[in-house]
C-alpha cells in the first residue's frame, strides 16, 4: 500500500522532472530563437551587400553586355562557316580537329544570346543547381514547420529568409564569375547553331568585267510592256 | 487540303529570303487554302540545338502557335498534324527525312545560289524541286540532268508592294523621311542588304564617296541586317576617312511587318543600289520592292539578278563590286534621270501584273492540287522550266 506521504513525494519527483524538461526546452527555444533571429540579420545583410555588389556589376557591364550579346546573335553565323571551312581543310589534311574556346558571355536576365550548345549546357547546369537549391530550402521550411507545430511558435521569418536566400543561392550562377568558373571547367562545342546564313569567306565573285554598265533600250521596255498589254 | 509550309527562321521572324518570300506567298494563299500550317525555326543550322526563339509551329488559320525546344517534340507535333502537301523553303537534314516519312507530295524550294552545291539529298528526295530564276534552275539541272530536269519548276519571287504605290500614308511618310533623311536636298541611295561582303555595300560606298568627291550632292541610306560591329565600322570608316559622316545614314533591320516603313524607305528614294556578287543572290526581292514603288535601281549583272532584271530592262546593270562600274551606273541614272523614272515606272507596272504574290500564289495554288490529284503524273510529265504549259495541260 501507498502511503498519501509517498504519492505526494511521486508526484513532487514527476513536477521536478517536468520542470526540468520544460526549463531544458525553454533553454532550447531561446537558443534556437537567438541562432535565427541572428541568421536571419546575417542573411539580410548579406543579400543587402551582395545586392548592392550585383547592382555595381550590373551597372558597368551592363553597355557593354548587351552590345555583346546583341553581336552574339550574329556573331554565330560567320563562326559556323569558318568553322565549316576549318573542319572541311582539317579533314583534307588528316588533321584533328580544334574547334577554338568558348568566348560567350553569360546570360543576364531577360539579355537574349546567340544560342549554342554552350549556353544550353549552362541551363541544364542552372536548371539542376535550382533543383537542387530548392530541394534543400524545402528541407529548411519542413525543419521550420515541425518546429511550429511541436512548440507553437510562429517561424514565418525564418521561413522567408530561408525563401530569400534560396533564391538569391539560385541567381549566384548567373553572375560572370560563377559562369567564368563553370565555363573553365566545360570543354567548348562542336557546332555552333544560327538562323542566319553562313557567309562563306572564301567565295569569290562570280564574275569579272571590265567597268561596263548594261542598260536596254528603254524602247525595248516600252514594247515590251504594249507586248504584254501594259500601259 | 492543308498545307505545311517550312521556313529557315521560327514564327514571324525574316533572316532572308527563305523566310520573307514564305511569309508574303502565307499571306495571300491564306483566303485560297482551307488550313496552312508554318513550321519554322528547324533548318540544318539550327538541328544540334534550337534557335533563341525555339521551333514554331503556327496553325495560320487559327493564329495559334506552338514553341517547342526538342527536336523530337516538334517531330512528335508534325506527325500529329498530317499535312496533306508539304512546301519546302529551306535546307535540312532532318526536315528532309520528316518530309519523306510523312509519305505527302513534297516540294523544295531553292532560294539561294550557294546552297545549290549543298542540297543534293534535298533534290534527290523532294518531289518537286522548284526555284526562283532560269540561271538556278540550269545550275541545277547541270548536276544532274536525267533526274533533277524532270522534276524542276521555276516560279519567280512576288511582292505585294505594288500595293503601297499610291497609299496616302506611304506617301506622306516618304515625304518625311526625304526632308528627314536629305534637308539639304541630296539625292538619296539606299541600299537594303546584309551587310556583309557579298552584297557589294562596301564598293557602293566608295563608289558614293568618290562621286561626293566630284561634287556629287548623295546622301547614301544604308537598311539592313547588320551581322558584326566590324563591317558596321568598316562601312562607316570608308565615309569618316574622307570626312563625309554627314553623309550616310545607318540604319540597322526594319522589325518585321513595318511595311509600309519599308515601302516609305523604298519611295524616298533616288537610287536604289544592289550590287552584289552572287554568292548567295538568285532573286533579290528587295529589287523587286524597290521597283514596285517606281525607284530606278541599279543591280549587280550577273546570275539570276542580269535574267530578271538586266536582260528584261527593268534595271540597270552593273560589274558586281567593281567600285568603277557601280559608280557609272549612278552616273548613268543622275544624268538620264526622266527616262530611268520611266523605266522604274513601267517596271512597276510589269511586277504589279506578273510578279505580284497574289498573281503566284495563284500558280502555287494549282501547282499543290496538281500534285495532290496525281503525283505520279505529275512527275512523269514535268518538263524543266514551262511552269505555264504545265498549267495548261
Amino acid at each position: 500500500m501507498i502511503w498519501i506521504w509517498g504519492r505526494v513525494r511521486e508526484l513532487e519527483n514527476k513536477y521536478t522532472d517536468l520542470k526540468k524538461q520544460y526549463d531544458n526546452l525553454m533553454r532550447e527555444y531561446e537558443n534556437y530563437k537567438n541562432i535565427t533571429d541572428r541568421s536571419i540579420r546575417d542573411y539580410q545583410n548579406k543579400i543587402k551587400r551582395l545586392e548592392l555588389k550585383k547592382k555595381e556589376l550590373e551597372k558597368s557591364m551592363e553597355s557593354n553586355i548587351i552590345e555583346k550579346n546583341i553581336g552574339n546573335v550574329y556573331e554565330g553565323g560567320v563562326n559556323y562557316a569558318t568553322e565549316l571551312l576549318n573542319r572541311e581543310s582539317n579533314r583534307k589534311r588528316g588533321a584533328t580537329i580544334d574547334y577554338g574556346s568558348p568566348t560567350q558571355f553569360p546570360i543576364l536576365d531577360g539579355i537574349p544570346t546567340s544560342y549554342n550548345e554552350f549556353n544550353l549546357r549552362q541551363m541544364q547546369l542552372f536548371d539542376i543547381w535550382s533543383r537542387a537549391v530548392d530541394i534543400a530550402t524545402g528541407f529548411r521550411i519542413q525543419f521550420c514547420e515541425r518546429i511550429e507545430r511541436d512548440i507553437g511558435i510562429n517561424l514565418e521569418k525564418v521561413k522567408n529568409a530561408y525563401r530569400i536566400a534560396g533564391d538569391y543561392v539560385k541567381k549566384l550562377l548567373y553572375s560572370p564569375e560563377i559562369y567564368n568558373l563553370l565555363a573553365s571547367g566545360l570543354k567548348p562545342t562542336k557546332f555552333r547553331t544560327t538562323m542566319y546564313t553562313p557567309y562563306y569567306t572564301s567565295y569569290s565573285p562570280r564574275s569579272t568585267g571590265d567597268g561596263n554598265i548594261s542598260a536596254k533600250n528603254i524602247d525595248a521596255l516600252r514594247n515590251l510592256c504594249n507586248n504584254l498589254g501594259i500601259n | 487540303m492543308r498545307l505545311l509550309v517550312e521556313k529557315a527562321g521560327p514564327e514571324y521572324i525574316i533572316g532572308g529570303g527563305s523566310d520573307s518570300v514564305p511569309l508574303h506567298l502565307i499571306n495571300y494563299l491564306k483566303p485560297k487554302i482551307s488550313e496552312i500550317d508554318l513550321l519554322g525555326g528547324l533548318s540544318k543550322w539550327t538541328e544540334i540545338g534550337p534557335p533563341e526563339q525555339g521551333y514554331t509551329y503556327t496553325k495560320i488559320n487559327n493564329n495559334e502557335t506552338k514553341t517547342f525546344w526538342s527536336i523530337d517534340e516538334i517531330r512528335e507535333y508534325l506527325f500529329s498534324r498530317n499535312p496533306d502537301i508539304i512546301h519546302s523553303h529551306t535546307p535540312g537534314y532532318k526536315l528532309d527525312e520528316y518530309n519523306k516519312e510523312l509519305d505527302k507530295p513534297y516540294i523544295y524550294t531553292e532560294h539561294s545560289m550557294s546552297w545549290i552545291d549543298e542540297d543534293n539529298y534535298l533534290f534527290d528526295d523532294a518531289d518537286l524541286i522548284t526555284t526562283v530564276t532560269n540561271y538556278a534552275a540550269e545550275e541545277i539541272v547541270k548536276k544532274n540532268p536525267k533526274k533533277y530536269g524532270k522534276k524542276l519548276l521555276i516560279v519567280p519571287n512576288s511582292t505585294h508592294f505594288t500595293n503601297y504605290r499610291n497609299n496616302p500614308t506611304v506617301i506622306n511618310l516618304s515625304e518625311n523621311l526625304k526632308k528627314y533623311y536629305a534637308p539639304n536636298n541630296e539625292k538619296i541611295v539606299l541600299t537594303v542588304a546584309r551587310l556583309q561582303e557579298d552584297k557589294g555595300v562596301f564598293e557602293l560606298s566608295e563608289a558614293i564617296t568618290e562621286l561626293i568627291e566630284e561634287g556629287e550632292n548623295i546622301k547614301f541610306v544604308y537598311t539592313g541586317i547588320v551581322p558584326d560591329e566590324d563591317s558596321k565600322e568598316r562601312m562607316l570608316n570608308i565615309f569618316r576617312s574622307k570626312n563625309m559622316d554627314g553623309k550616310v545614314v545607318f540604319n540597322g533591320k526594319i522589325p518585321e511587318g513595318n511595311e509600309e516603313y519599308m515601302a516609305a524607305l523604298y519611295k524616298c528614294a533616288d537610287i536604289f543600289a544592289l550590287p552584289s556578287d552572287g554568292t548567295f543572290e538568285n532573286f533579290p526581292v528587295s529589287l523587286l520592292e524597290a521597283l514596285s514603288m517606281e525607284t530606278p535601281s541599279v543591280i549587280g549583272n550577273q546570275g539570276g539578278p542580269k535574267e530578271v532584271f538586266v536582260d528584261q530592262g527593268l534595271a540597270v546593270g552593273v560589274v558586281p563590286r567593281d567600285v568603277h562600274s557601280i559608280k557609272r551606273g549612278i552616273e548613268f541614272i543622275f544624268n538620264n534621270y526622266e527616262q530611268e523614272k520611266e523605266r522604274a515606272i513601267l517596271s512597276s507596272r510589269i511586277i504589279e501584273k506578273y510578279y505580284h504574290t497574289d498573281f503566284i500564289t495563284d500558280i502555287w495554288t494549282k501547282i499543290y492540287e496538281k500534285l495532290i490529284n496525281d503525283k505520279q503524273t505529275v512527275l512523269e510529265s514535268c518538263p524543266f522550266k514551262e511552269v505555264d504549259k504545265w498549267l495548261m495541260e
